[in-house]
């Protein structure tokens, strides 16, 4: 036994990221970086998740990525060398097999939030919100129906195409054409 | 200003890519512009809808997510 026995106490170092500094790390990065930030979100991620949000978040922002059909639907190889990239180790990592915000990361989602708010409206938001509730079924079905090139070299579109007929036609909106218009109904 | 709950909307596309949508209630009309290959997300009352204009297939895809993320309706136009 140790006459003077040490007591080790459990120091938590607490690093302050200062807004200039979550500005600085921005700039570094280029718009798909962010669009990554954005489709990881403040929980971990699969792969899947990932891509499929990054996917959507993308189109609907604007921003160019490639895609092709692969097996589990439309796959971008850009989204998986990013997610790879030490350049990209500031803002998200990979841990237990899923992607998540590094505390920087974090700090940038929310800047990047409050920025696509004043650009792109509230009804952005609310629709990446939603993305982190759907499950991976959800986002296969949205992102293999929005973009049907996804069942091309899918191994699952068998599985895929049984969840959107079940879904197809349930009387929330309804469609017509009058004319040279498209009119839908929401019922919603 | 948005609808009342349960309130019916309608929602039109013209040729040139506009979308009007109308609020009966309040004769409210919200318009967008959806060209092709571009995606548009409009909040309603019990959820999301997203609409894709597909530049290939040149139809209007369209699915609807309830607040909870579930997907509820998907569709196209003809």
């Amino acid at each position: 036994m140790l006459k003077n026995k040490k007591r080790v106490k459990n120091v938590t170092m607490s690093v302050t990221i200062s807004e200039e500094d979550v500005e600085k790390e921005l700039e570094l990065h280029d718009q798909l970086d962010l669009v990554l930030v954005l489709a990881i979100g403040p929980s971990p991620a699969s792969h899947l998740a990932v891509q499929k949000r990054a996917i959507l978040i993308s189109k609907l922002l604007g921003v160019d990525l490639e895609v092709e059909p692969y097996r589990y639907g439309l796959y971008s190889e850009t989204i998986t060398e990013k997610l790879q990239s030490a350049k990209n180790a500031t803002l998200f990592r990979k841990r237990d097999g899923k992607y998540e915000l590094a505390p920087i990361g974090l700090r940038a989602y929310y800047k990047i939030l409050k920025r696509l708010a004043v650009k792109k409206g509230e009804d952005t938001l609310r629709f990446i919100e939603i993305l982190y509730r759907m499950g991976d079924d959800e986002l296969l079905a949205l992102t293999y129906h929005l973009f049907p090139e996804s069942f091309e070299k899918s191994e699952i579109k068998d599985k895929v195409r049984a969840m959107i007929e079940q879904l197809r036609g349930k009387g929330i909106i309804k469609a017509r054409r009058e004319g040279e218009k498209i009119v839908l109904e929401a019922d919603a | 200003m948005r609808p009342e709950k349960s309130e019916k909307k309608e929602i039109s596309i013209g040729i040139s890519g506009l979308i009007e949508i109308h609020f009966k209630r309040e004769k409210l009309v919200k318009a967008v512009d959806v060209k092709p290959g571009e995606m548009k997300v409009l909040v309603l009352n019990d959820g999301v809808l997203i609409l894709h204009y597909d530049e290939n297939t040149k139809k209007l895809r369209y699915a609807f997510f309830d607040n909870k993320g579930r997907l509820k309706d998907v569709g196209e136009t003809f």
